[in-house]
């Protein structure tokens, strides 16, 4: 009973996903959104809070201003975002074999950027134990206001 | 198990004081449709999803939601940093001072603590998804009102950023929803409750 959402290849374009033609009463339908779409690059996925360009719908279709990826926790937060987006996609969308590839990635990329953040701003994890000693306890904490850029 | 990370999913960084700001706010932090709602709703749903899909959604949704709750109680937190006590009285902060100082307390704009009856968990996945839903919508609305009055750029930033967040669940519910309902008597998808029939 698959057969009318995941399997299909879809032809709808970003902004539209698909429907059934005939659907049972009384259930709520969303359109599926297809696979293959259009996506946007990390940063500006984190700036605009998707990864998708037609799930972006702003308030008063304000586009907020570019997210500062151009810190190490910007760049790490960028990815990041990529990495949670994809995967609440593929939760629905598990034979998207693109998109899994892509997944992996930012998986790799973003192993590669923490292990660089952690060697010069300190652990992400508890675990993230430096040649610094244990400097979990550390400030800044997330929520301590930082200078601008320092990290 | 959960495990902490030490970085917000979306930088927070506000410089200008403004207590006015912080208590409309706060009901993103433990108002009717606040982040601490929306987490603790989904992480508790999952355990009655009969499916893989929607055990799954419901965990990362619930999980990303904790994240958000963290860069509301952020966004709280740096708003009323270097309060001056004279500034108290005509803030609108006031009534929320007395009680909690500058602390992060779970309640909504209006006072009324975070309860547990602002969500539910009702054991029945069309219903349990449907309400997903709405909750979304009603979230997304909350942060449409405080960008109607947020006057501080950096405030809005990160509110625009969960308000996407919003959508972009509101669509995944109904894709679970969907997934869910396809495997069911397509001649009466209400015969049984597969969560527990």
């Amino acid at each position: 009973m698959e057969q009318n959402t995941e399997n299909t290849t879809f032809d709808c374009g970003y902004m539209k996903g698909t429907l059934p033609s005939c659907a049972p009463l009384s259930v709520p339908f969303v359109p599926f959104q297809g696979m293959n779409q259009q996506k946007y690059d990390s940063a500006k996925a984190l700036s605009r809070g998707t990864l998708f360009p037609g799930l972006d719908l702003p308030w008063k279709n304000v586009v907020p201003g570019a997210a500062d990826t151009s810190t190490p926790i910007g760049e790490l937060s960028a990815l990041g975002f990529v990495i949670n987006e994809l995967g609440l996609y593929l939760d629905t969308h598990r034979s998207d074999t693109e998109a899994l590839k892509l997944y992996l990635d930012y998986v790799e990329l973003y192993k590669k950027g923490a292990a660089k953040y952690i060697e010069l701003y300190g652990p992400l994890f508890q675990t993230d134990v430096t040649k610094n000693g244990y400097t979990w306890l550390d400030n800044p904490w997330p929520w301590d206001v930082t200078e601008r850029r320092a990290r | 198990m959960f495990i902490y990370q030490k970085k917000l999913q979306y930088p927070v960084n506000i410089s200008t004081t403004n207590p006015k700001l912080a208590q409309i706010i706060i009901s993103q932090y433990g108002g009717p449709d606040g982040e601490l709602g929306a987490s603790l709703r989904y992480l508790s749903q999952r355990y009655s999803m009969p499916y893989p899909e929607l055990k799954g959604l419901l965990t990362d949704i619930g999980t990303e939601e904790l994240g958000h709750l963290e860069m509301v109680g952020t966004i709280v937190y740096q708003l009323t940093k270097n309060l001056k006590e004279r500034e108290l009285m005509d803030s609108g902060f006031a009534n929320y001072f007395v009680d909690h100082t500058a602390g992060i307390y779970p309640t909504a704009a209006s006072g009324f603590p975070w309860s547990a009856s602002s969500m539910q968990v009702k054991g029945d996945m069309i219903a349990d998804l449907t309400e997903d839903m709405a909750a979304e919508q009603k979230a997304r609305v909350t942060y449409d009102n405080i960008l109607r009055m947020s006057d501080d750029p950096d405030v809005s930033d990160a509110i625009r950023f969960l308000r996407a967040r919003e959508i972009v669940h509101f669509q995944r519910f109904g894709e679970g929803l969907r997934l869910a309902t396809e495997r069911l008597d397509q001649k009466n998808i209400y015969a049984v409750n597969p969560s527990f029939d």
